[in-house]
C-alpha cells in the first residue's frame, strides 16, 4: 500500500525529540495551513542547514564555515579553553554569555559500557591545539557525573603529560546552585559545597 | 510479578528522551535490567539502591520502581580521586559485562558493595579490595585460580607461579623448565582476604601490584575477552588500563618522594 506525503510527513516529523504521532500530526497539518508563510520558508531553511552546516576542524562546533565564528572571532579571549562533551554544553556556555574563550568539543566521555575509549574522542587534537596555541587555562566543563569525572581526571593527566606539565588546569566548581535552600539540597551537594567552601 | 532488593547501579541507558534503561547488580536477583521512567535525581553508576522490579512476566524487560537513593552516597568521596575513579568504573564495567543476566551472585554483590564503601577510605587499602574484588569476579564466572597449593608437588609453600593455562599455582621446582610461560605470583596474593573482614595489610611493593594487575589481566583477557569478543572494541575496558597506569604513577611518586 503506498504511503500519502502527507503520511510521510507526519513519520518523519514523530521522529524529532519532544514529538509523539499526535504532535507530529498537529504540525502537519499546521504546516498545509500555512504554506506560504511556514511550510516553504522551512523546506528552504532546513536544505539550506543540511547542505551548508559543517563541523568546525578546530574545535568541534557547528557552522556554515570550516572554521566556526567563535574560532574566527579576534574579540575571544584566545588564552582560555573550555573543553566540553558536546555542541549541546557549548550552547549553553554561550547562552550565558560571560565566557568568551575557546572552546574544544571532546564527543563524549570515556565510556566501557558503549565502547568509548580514548581513541574514540577528540584528545590527541585537543592536545595538538594546546602545544601549537598559547592557552594560559584549560577549563575542564564535564559533567558531575561518574563517566564525566574520570574522563576530566584522565584528561588531566593526558595533557600534563603529552601538552604541558604547567599548564594552568581547572574544573567547574560543585555546590549550591543559585537559589537553593539547603534544607532541600542532596547531602553529596551540600558536603561537596561545605568542602570547597572559599574565604567570604 | 514483582520483587523488591537492594543493587548497585552498573549500567544506564538512555531509552528515548526521558526514560532510562538501568542494570543493576541486585543481592538476590543478579544482574538485572529494567525500564525507569523517573525524570529527576537520577541514581549514578554504583549507587547502592534499594528497588523494586515489576513486570507482568518473568522474562518481561519490567520497570524499576520505588528506587531509594542513599542519603549519603559514597560516591562523592571519590570525585576528586581519578584512581578511585578508575577502580570503579573499571570494576563496574567488568561486572556488567562479565556476568550473566539474572544469575544471582550474592558473594559476588557482598564484595561489590565492600569495595565501594571502602573506597571512602583515605588510605591505599582500595588497591588491594579492586585486586580482590577481580580475583572474586573470575571466580564467580567460572575461572577461578587455585593459590592454595601447588598443582604439581602438592606443596604449600614457595608458591612463586601460576599457571596461565589453568590458574593453578605452582612452586619454583614444580615449574622447572616452564618458568619462561609460568605467570608470577606476588606474594601478597595468597593470604589477601577476600571477602575484606579482617584489618587491611600493609599496600604492597609497586612491583607486585604490578603483577597481581598482570596475573588478573591474563584471565580476564583470556577467559572472559575471548569467550565473548563483543563485549569489549579489542581488549578490557579502558578504565582498566588507566587504573593500572594510575598505580604506576604510585610507584613514581614514592620513588620521588623517597629521593
Amino acid at each position: 500500500m503506498k504511503i500519502s506525503s502527507l503520511e510521510t510527513l507526519v513519520l518523519y516529523l514523530s521522529k524529532l525529540p519532544g514529538l509523539g504521532p499526535r504532535s507530529a500530526r498537529r504540525m502537519a497539518l499546521h504546516l498545509l495551513k500555512r504554506r506560504e508563510g511556514l511550510a516553504y520558508p522551512l523546506i528552504e531553511a532546513l536544505k539550506s542547514a543540511a547542505d551548508t552546516i559543517k563541523e568546525c576542524s578546530l574545535c568541534g562546533n557547528w557552522d556554515e564555515e570550516d572554521l566556526c565564528s567563535l574560532c574566527r572571532s579576534e574579540t575571544r579571549e584566545n588564552y582560555l579553553l573550555c573543553v566540553v562533551e558536546s555542541v549541546a554544553d557549548l550552547w549553553a556556555l554561550e547562552r550565558m554569555g560571560s565566557y568568551k574563550g575557546a572552546y574544544h568539543i571532546l564527543g563524549g566521555t570515556l565510556s566501557a559500557l558503549d565502547g568509548r575509549g580514548p581513541e574514540d574522542l577528540k584528545i590527541e587534537a585537543l592536545v595538538r591545539r594546546i602545544k601549537e596555541s598559547q592557552f594560559e587555562e584549560i577549563i575542564l566543563a564535564l559533567n558531575a557525573t561518574i563517566e564525566g569525572q574520570t574522563t576530566a581526571h584522565y584528561l588531566k593527566e593526558y595533557i600534563s603529560q603529552n601538552a604541558a606539565s604547567n599548564l594552568k588546569i581547572t574544573h567547574l566548581a560543585y555546590g549550591v546552585p543559585l537559589g537553593g535552600e539547603l534544607d532541600y539540597l542532596d547531602d553529596g551537594t551540600l558536603m561537596t559545597a561545605l568542602k570547597e567552601r572559599r574565604f567570604f | 510479578m514483582q520483587w523488591e532488593d537492594t543493587g548497585i547501579l552498573l549500567k544506564k541507558q538512555k531509552f528515548g528522551e526521558t526514560h532510562h534503561i538501568f542494570v543493576f547488580l541486585t543481592k538476590e536477583h543478579g544482574k538485572h535490567a529494567g525500564l525507569y521512567r523517573g525524570k529527576t535525581s537520577l541514581p549514578e553508576s554504583g549507587e547502592h539502591i534499594k528497588l523494586t522490579w515489576k513486570a507482568r512476566l518473568h522474562d518481561h524487560l519490567g520497570e524499576w520502581s520505588g528506587i531509594e537513593r542513599q542519603p549519603r552516597s559514597p560516591l562523592i568521596h571519590i570525585f576528586g580521586h581519578s584512581g578511585k575513579l578508575y577502580a570503579l568504573s573499571s570494576a563496574l564495567s567488568l561486572t556488567e559485562k562479565t556476568l550473566a543476566d539474572r544469575d544471582a551472585h550474592p558473594a559476588l554483590y557482598e564484595y561489590l558493595v565492600t569495595f565501594i564503601k571502602g573506597l571512602q577510605m583515605e588510605d591505599t587499602s582500595w588497591i588491594l579490595a579492586y585486586i580482590s574484588y577481580e580475583i572474586s569476579l573470575l571466580r564467580e564466572i567460572g575461572f577461578g585460580m587455585d593459590l592454595s597449593k601447588c598443582a604439581v608437588t602438592g606443596n604449600t609453600e614457595n608458591l612463586a607461579f601460576v599457571s596461565p593455562k589453568t590458574g593453578h599455582a605452582v612452586t619454583c621446582q614444580g615449574g622447572a623448565g616452564y618458568l619462561d610461560r609460568l605467570l608470577p605470583l606476588p606474594s601478597f596474593l595468597r593470604d589477601l582476604d577476600l571477602s575484606r573482614t579482617k584489618a587491611s595489610p600493609p599496600l604492597p611493593e609497586p612491583p607486585q601490584l604490578h603483577e597481581a594487575f598482570a596475573l588478573t589481566k591474563h584471565f580476564l583477557e583470556k577467559c572472559v575477552a575471548s569467550c565473548n569478543p563483543s563485549s569489549f572494541k579489542n581488549d578490557l575496558p579502558p578504565y582498566r588500563m588507566l587504573l593500572v597506569n594510575w598505580v604506576e604513577m604510585l610507584k613514581q611518586r614514592t620513588t620521588d618522594s623517597n629521593k
